[in-house]
């Protein structure tokens, strides 16, 4: 009887040491279980009302160098200078275009990180190598359309997608060495045509070719050849009915370089801009707008 | 035939409990990154200059990605428009939205690449060499001239015993 009571205690036991471990939680040990005592802080004063924020463009206050070139202001083709706009004009802009945008798009992604809402709605459909010609083409693994929250697609579809009213759009360094500047303004009209033809309330504001650095010219690609396709793509706007915005006009030195303080790869392509021409470009859309 | 009974109550009990609560056999441990630190620890292994850090609208406009797949992210980017260099870590709220998450970061690669063949052949060589990576809920794209060491780190933080 006795061991009987014995062996049924034992086992009693043994339940409840197995059932006490198994409530603890299976967790690592913990350093500091103990929360820091905090010492209470004074009730902090009330947020100051902010100032308005004004967009500034020009933020850049770059070293002098003294390769620093003369900028030429030229007399602007198609739209004149107005008062500048605000951001919310860039609500409903997208911007079109090859590596060169694209540095502009990158400039904005890094301005954004510090300074959120400045021309924060505006969209861009970028592609490097992208030109009018190529942009005609078939969507494919190779081809080199704009990807649209990362889906690439034809630019009719993507300016459709993107519900953009106005349309800013530069190429042409893509285009005019591989096709000529008549080449090139037959692909650019027909590009406009399909943009038009899914997007029927869109505007177009075409904006001039930006030329290269003096020591990047190339035999078929040049400045001479750049500036007759801007010449070129001026008659096509005003023969369509579109804005001509003459980004050149404030990017160009006496010889029809782009300044050397403009362009991040002088021993390079010649033709991508720094953060300054950012700014000048920008302040140029803002103060050359439709009325 | 109580005693009988008993014993074999208690062999069938204790191997129960032993099973359920020894420590022979230990739950599987989910794969824990920070990736930002991740991200820190590349950046000061390859002294890189000039990136910008992403945030989630960059994720959306470039990727596609959108904020509710992820649990945290950190990814740093040249933005000269001309260097191709874009290193991204994801932690995706799932392995399964990890892997669909490596489709866009293939699209994206894809795209650079397209871009920069016919024009930078050097930040071509460099997109062509990149890595993209995936382990459980975690994704990476690795596109930088160091690569290698960037790997060797990834490697290291999502190995599991």
């Amino acid at each position: 009887m006795l061991r009987k009571k014995g062996l049924w205690l034992f086992l009693i036991g043994i339940l409840l040491l197995g059932l006490s471990a198994c409530n603890t939680p299976n967790k690592p040990p913990v350093d500091d279980p103990i929360p820091p005592i905090v010492d209470p802080k004074p009730d902090p004063k009330p947020d100051p009302i902010p100032e308005p924020v004004v967009p500034e463009d020009e933020i850049s206050e770059p070293e002098p160098s003294p390769y620093d070139e003369k900028v030429v202001m030229l007399a602007a083709r198609g739209l004149a200078e107005t008062e500048p706009v605000g951001d919310d004009y860039f609500d409903d802009v997208v911007l079109i275009g090859d590596s060169v945008t694209l540095k502009l798009y990158y400039y904005l992604l890094d301005r954004w990180n510090w300074d959120e809402t400045y021309l924060s709605d505006i969209q861009f459909l970028t592609a490097g190598s992208l030109g009018s010609g190529n942009a005609l083409w078939e969507v494919s693994e190779e081809s080199v359309h704009p990807t649209y929250l990362g889906e690439k697609m034809l630019l009719e579809d993507s300016v459709a997608l993107s519900g953009a009213k106005k349309v800013y759009i530069m190429l042409g360094t893509n285009d005019v060495g591989l096709y000529g500047v008549e080449g090139s303004i037959e692909n650019y009209n027909e590009m406009l045509d399909r943009i038009k033809a899914k997007n029927p309330d869109v505007t177009f504001y075409i904006q001039s070719a930006l030329p290269m650095y003096r020591e990047a010219q190339l035999p078929d690609l040049n400045n001479e050849t750049l500036t007759a396709y801007n010449d070129k793509l001026y008659q096509l706007s005003v023969e369509r009915g579109d804005y001509f915005v003459d980004v050149t006009s404030i990017m160009q030195t006496e010889d029809g370089s782009l300044p050397y303080q403009y362009c991040s790869d002088p021993e390079g392509m010649g033709i991508h801009l720094t953060d300054i021409a950012c700014e000048k470009w920008i302040g140029y859309l803002r103060s050359h707008v439709a009325s | 035939m109580l005693k009988k009974t008993v014993r074999l109550f208690a062999l069938l009990l204790l191997p129960l409990l032993l099973t359920a609560c020894g420590p022979t056999a230990p739950a599987k441990q989910a794969l824990e990154v920070d990736v930002e630190a991740l991200l820190e620890l590349m950046s000061e292994e390859t002294e890189w200059e000039d990136m910008m850090s992403m945030n989630i609208k960059h994720l959306k406009n470039l990727y596609g990605i959108e904020e509710t797949d992820l649990t945290s992210f950190a990814g740093a980017m040249k933005t000269d428009g001309i260097t191709a260099d874009e290193v991204l870590i994801l932690e995706a709220k799932d392995t399964e939205t990890a892997e669909a998450l490596v489709k866009k970061l293939q699209a994206r690669l894809k795209a650079k690449s397209n871009e920069a063949k016919d024009y930078l052949p050097a930040q071509y060589k460099v997109i062509e060499e990149a890595e993209i990576l995936q382990k459980e809920r975690y994704a990476a794209l690795l596109v930088s001239p160091d690569v290698e060491a960037l790997l060797e780190l990834w490697v290291e933080s999502v190995k599991t015993e």
